[in-house]
């Protein structure tokens, strides 16, 4: 195994403090069975699907309730059940992250938990041919555990090894709050070091490259122990920077290759896979289950106690923030603080590519906030005087200022990762100039959310390139 | 049970609705800046993504100049007496006032530039402004300058740093009274409390104090004798500007401002570099007319001016090569401005010049996205 020493990172970022509430170091603790779950038939990346059950069906923990045929211009993903039960309710529901009606089956559970596995599950995975190995996945519904969710089983479609040459491994988690990931990692080290195995052969034996952040040496002490004799695997210890996780950022740190605007990873012959993706491979093929359950941080300042769980897929989040919130008014994100989206609702489901649940204090008045030193508070700038020794930085939904013009400070060009001009991008696409942004690499954006996180004007500058890029893609493809 | 803050927040929306209730927008918009300026955005919640904000706020930001402007107006009321306190008073008054009017008429919202803005004009001026027949050349300059930056729509529009304009127009205007008196500051070593204790050196010592001109004034005129480099060093003795005589202390405020991020090395060093370097060049040319690289950079205003006034975020261009060329020509443009004109103050002008060239800066500096070209899908 090749080994970097040198520390790796990228132009740009921020190294975000702890907030309040984060679950750091607690174990993964298994959530109790929910009564209902929610299942939408559309996961992350895929398109969605078509159901394969009734009202009043019956189902086993793991059967496929929704599936559409194979076609590679439209990849998709199957959908299984999560518990077992009796199937409620087939209806469109707005999806929790982007607000389109999408059909979800809602399932009561039997409380039995009976599954039903997947066909001949083996250790001896060695021995199967990538077109096995990515049967199995698709079938198991393996998808990427991050933000994009992403079907493994699309990538390792194109896995001939002409189509791909790198797999890499995303074991860096930089993003508030997303501490269940990392659990996993100490917790499942083996299956994780076996399902990256898996993956790899699924893709056609393709060199491996791991990303891993320099904070976790034990993690990196273990894989070089582990990896030491396999001449296709290079662990690269990185700067827990955000967005180091990204896809396209890990790629260009790791191998320098550049991923085209408004394309993916797969454009340059790469696959970015997850913890939770290399967990969920290995249960599929060596245990036999679908990957139905998923780890996830439960957490946020207005959180009594935060958690790092396994939890069901489609386990109202309801079940898992009851009797848990300590403020009055709190807000509900579903996955990420910087570029998920708040829930009116407690009733919607945790999804495949969500790997937290945060409830944030709601912002209060406070007299002069900003008079004080601010030794809990996180800033890109030196303004505050942030102790490093105080373990939690405060974490509100206050946007801490009052929105004003932009002062062209220059603060967004300074941590964009993608190295963009976020203010006047923002600016073309807040007037639908959309063309202009365009000509200044408007698809190149990978809305991480710095932009916007670090304004001083408080300009909701993810928001408006957001809008931009959907117009842009809807002028594309009418 | 509401605590102490959100009482208080409670009645300011209720005064706030009255206002609109009975139509009075303008002392509505004044009545919000006064709530905005207590709450410091703290009530304001996010609506979209990101859910959490950096504590940066516009308060914090703008403050950070005013922190480092307070040893430099302790070292002002020291040097110069009460009546430094006068033309700050002065300044804050009338550009409130000015742009107070403003955002009443215009409806918007009331900015915390405001406060920066007046703090460095007033420390760019000549403390024989503090006579109190100067007063109103004092609230000429800063109202036309808040009204040029409101005729540009306000601040974060305007396209001339504020502060400079109105140095610049007063230069134009009243070049007697900004050129040609100075005080000789208070002698820490000699005069004890020196300016704690007086209203100016002119109502301590009468004519003794006034002095002939700035160490740049001094380097101009042949009949003078120019300054040593501790009195360039240390400003005891130097007769300059409120705040521009005290290099250590600008140092020190640049320091922290660079810390903070809130201005950028690559404006404010580069400047100052380009400066030393370029003077001491010509010096070897020129000798007479070009001051050698040191004294071009410790006298006159050109540590104040790199530091404080080319660093305004507004009128400085935001791209990386940008602020460099920005730098780069402001350094260039103070140097030859110095040498080759009659004006000995031309960081002003060379600021103002900068200032016109920031757009265009931005627009030719666009960083080059981390991202192949375009593919398309269909």
């Amino acid at each position: 195994m090749a080994v970097l020493g040198s520390l790796k990172t990228f132009k740009g970022g921020h190294y975000f403090g702890l907030f309040e509430g984060t679950p750091r170091g607690k174990r993964l603790s298994q959530a109790p069975l929910p009564k209902r779950a929610i299942v939408f038939l559309r996961q992350g990346f895929s398109a969605e699907v078509a159901p394969l059950v009734q009202v009043g069906d019956r189902v086993k923990t793991g059967q496929i309730i929704g599936k559409n045929d194979p076609n590679p211009q439209k990849p998709s993903t199957p959908v299984h059940a999560t518990i077992s039960g009796r199937v409620a309710k087939i209806e469109k529901l707005p999806h929790p992250l982007d607000g389109r009606p999408t059909l979800a089956v809602t399932i009561e559970s039997d409380g039995q938990d009976a599954w039903q596995l997947l066909e001949r599950p083996t250790l001896n995975y060695e021995r199967l041919s990538a077109e096995e190995l990515g049967k199995i996945l698709y079938d198991a519904g393996v998808t990427s555990g991050g933000q994009a969710g992403f079907p493994t089983a699309f990538a390792t479609a194109y896995g001939t090894p002409e189509r791909i040459r790198y797999l890499v491994i995303n074991a860096i988690e930089t993003e508030p709050y997303f501490e269940a990931t990392d659990q996993l990692l100490y917790e499942e080290f083996d299956k994780f070091v076996n399902g990256m195995k898996i993956l790899r052969q699924a893709l056609g034996n393709v060199q491996v490259h791991i990303g891993l952040g320099y904070n976790k040496p034990r993690i990196y002490e273990e894989l070089i122990t582990r990896l030491e004799y396999y001449d296709w695997c290079t662990v690269h210890q990185l700067l827990p920077k955000y967005p180091q996780g990204d896809d396209a950022v890990l790629v260009r740190t790791l191998l320098d290759l550049l991923v085209p605007q408004g394309g993916y990873v797969t454009d340059i012959q790469c696959v970015v896979q997850d913890v939770q993706q290399c967990v969920a491979a290995y249960e599929a093929v060596v245990e036999g289950k679908p990957f139905v359950e998923r780890v996830i941080s439960v957490a946020g300042s207005a959180v009594k106690e935060p958690k790092n769980l396994r939890v069901r897929i489609g386990t109202p989040i309801s079940e898992l923030l009851d009797n848990n919130l300590s403020a009055a008014r709190a807000r509900v994100i579903l996955g990420s603080v910087l570029r998920g989206r708040d829930q009116q609702s407690l009733d919607v489901p945790v999804l495949k590519e969500t790997p937290a649940v945060i409830a944030l204090k709601e912002a209060q008045p406070e007299l002069m906030p900003v008079a004080g030193p601010g030794f809990d508070r996180d800033s890109f700038t030196g303004a505050y005087i942030s102790l490093p020794w105080l373990k939690f930085k405060r974490a509100t939904t206050s946007l801490n200022g009052n929105q004003r013009a932009c002062v062209r400070c220059g603060y967004c060009l300074d941590v964009c990762p993608q190295n963009l001009f976020p203010a006047m991008l923002g600016e073309y696409c807040a007037h639908d100039l959309v063309s202009n942004a365009l000509e200044i690499d408007l698809m190149a954006c990978i809305e991480c959310g710095l932009c916007a996180y670090v304004c001083p004007s408080k300009i909701p500058l993810l928001e408006q390139i957001r809008k931009g890029k959907r117009q842009a893609l809807e002028e594309v493809s009418a | 049970m509401m605590g102490f803050p959100e009482r208080v927040y409670e009645f300011f929306e209720r005064v706030h609705h009255r206002l609109k209730e009975q139509k009075r927008e303008g002392l509505a918009i004044l009545w919000e800046g006064l709530k905005d300026a207590i709450f410091g955005g703290s009530d304001k919640a996010a609506r979209q993504a990101p859910y959490i904000r950096d504590a940066i706020g516009m308060q914090r930001y703008m403050g950070t100049p005013l922190i480092a402007c307070i040893p430099l107006v302790i070292a002002a009321i020291y040097c110069y007496g009460w009546s430094t306190l006068a033309i700050l008073l002065v300044t804050y008054v009338v550009g409130g006032i000015v742009e107070l009017t403003f955002c009443a008429i215009r409806r918007h919202e009331i900015t915390e530039g405001l406060l920066v803005t007046c703090m460095l004009y007033a420390l760019a001026l000549p403390p024989t402004l503090g006579r109190v027949e100067n007063w109103w050349i004092i609230a000429v300059g800063i109202a036309v300058a808040i009204v040029i930056k409101e005729i540009f729509g306000g601040s974060g529009y305007n396209i001339f740093n504020p502060a400079i304009t109105g140095r610049a127009f007063l230069l134009l205007t009243f070049p007697r009274e900004m050129t040609v008196y100075w005080y000789t500051p208070f002698n820490p070593l000699t005069d004890g409390l020196g300016g704690f204790v007086h209203w100016s050196p002119e109502t301590a010592k009468g004519i003794d104090a006034i002095a002939k001109a700035t160490p740049l004034g001094a380097f101009n005129d042949p009949n003078l004798p120019v300054p040593d480099l501790f009195t360039l060093v240390t400003g005891i003795g130097r007769a300059d500007s409120l705040g521009a005589g005290f290099p250590l202390l600008l140092l020190l405020g640049g320091a922290y401002m660079l810390y903070t991020r809130v201005i950028d090395w690559r404006v404010s060093i580069v400047m100052i570099v380009t400066t030393g370097l370029f003077s001491q060049f010509l010096h070897f040319i020129a000798p007479t007319r070009f001051p050698d690289g040191l004294f071009a950079v410790l006298s006159g205003g050109l540590l104040f001016a790199a530091f404080l006034n080319a660093t305004d975020p507004v009128t400085s261009p935001m791209t990386r090569r940008g602020k460099w060329i920005f730098g780069i020509m402001l350094g260039v443009l103070t140097v030859l401005g110095r040498g080759l004109t009659g004006y000995a103050e031309w960081v002003t002008f060379s600021i103002l010049i900068g200032n016109l060239f920031t757009p265009l800066l931005d627009r030719f500096t666009i960083p080059k996205a981390y991202a192949g070209p375009a593919i398309s899908r269909r």
